[in-house]
């Protein structure tokens, strides 16, 4: 009988960066078997990942968001907006409440749009953490912006552009969690990308750093 | 025909205030949509990318919903 479900073998030739020296490695993957971390804030080699200036044969070395930690914040503003009519129904009574005189459709109205607005402020909160995005691959570094609802800002340098790379970790939280902010300066200062808030930036400089010698060695 | 006084009726100008909130609220989920859209093309990042799209859809059936259920109720 003919095999109707047959997962296809992928061979991919991936060069790995890591500490400083480069190592060919055959990674052998059942396409159905591809899955990404995609929640992930520090995500090495991502599979599924693409962006719009990348070219096929690019491979995306490193993914970096802000660590989870900052999400906390807006996590428990939601909570507590959730919690808000469902307080108020307890604590303040029925006869004194001051909406008291709208009929029951428009409490209905009103309590739908309620939720419909905390359940945006907490979508934007996620898209706003999910596409704030800094991609190192093995010819360019991508830092995507998305400050609010009507801006976003896409920037692309080529690594060979790279001039220097710092971090900086301040803080008790961020000492404690292991994040902190990574500055990127490109070659006449044009394009100076920065990644805030990204968890391990240490490691991060190091990648790019490490991947800036693998250019320069290929070149 | 509407005359002075149902226009002065506080149900109908809570309700017209109502449509006009709900109305904005729609423009800017709209936008919400199209800028989890445009981000998508500049980054995807499969099936998460996808199921955020479809978030941002259901939210503005959701609106354009209760601006027509608010149009009939109150």
């Amino acid at each position: 009988m003919a095999d109707v479900f047959v997962a296809k073998t992928v061979i991919t030739e991936k060069s790995i960066i890591n500490t400083g020296k480069k190592q060919s490695k055959t990674v052998v993957a059942r396409e159905g078997e591809r899955h990404i971390h995609a929640l992930s804030s520090f995500c090495q080699n991502p599979v599924g990942l693409h962006f719009k200036s990348q070219d096929p044969d690019e491979s995306i070395f490193l993914l970096l968001r802000p660590h989870w930690i900052t999400n906390l914040p807006w996590i428990f503003t939601s909570i507590f907006l959730l919690l808000i009519p469902s307080l108020l129904a307890l604590v303040v009574d029925a006869n004194t409440f001051p909406f008291a005189f709208l009929p029951d459709q428009s409490m209905f109205v009103y309590v739908i749009l309620y939720y419909l607005m905390v359940f945006a402020y907490m979508f934007i909160s996620f898209i706003h953490w999910f596409y704030n995005i800094f991609i190192i691959t093995d010819r360019e570094i991508v830092d995507v912006d998305f400050s609010d609802l009507v801006y976003h800002d896409v920037a692309a340098t080529n690594i060979v552009k790279l001039e220097d790379v710092n971090y900086t970790k301040t803080g008790f939280l961020r000492s404690l969690f292991d994040y902190g902010d990574l500055f990127v300066q490109t070659a006449g200062g044009k394009e100076n990308l920065e990644a805030l808030a990204v968890p391990h930036p240490d490691k991060a400089a190091q990648f790019i750093l490490n991947a800036l010698e693998k250019v320069d060695a290929n070149n | 025909m509407f005359s002075l006084e149902m226009l002065l009726d506080p149900r109908i100008i809570l309700k017209i205030i109502t449509l006009i909130v709900i109305f904005v609220y729609a423009a800017f989920a709209l936008i919400m949509l199209n800028q989890v859209r445009t981000m998508n093309r500049i980054v995807s990042y499969e099936p998460l990318t996808m199921l955020l799209a479809l978030i941002a859809v259901v939210h503005f059936i959701a609106v354009i919903s209760l601006f027509l259920a608010t149009v009939v109720i109150l």
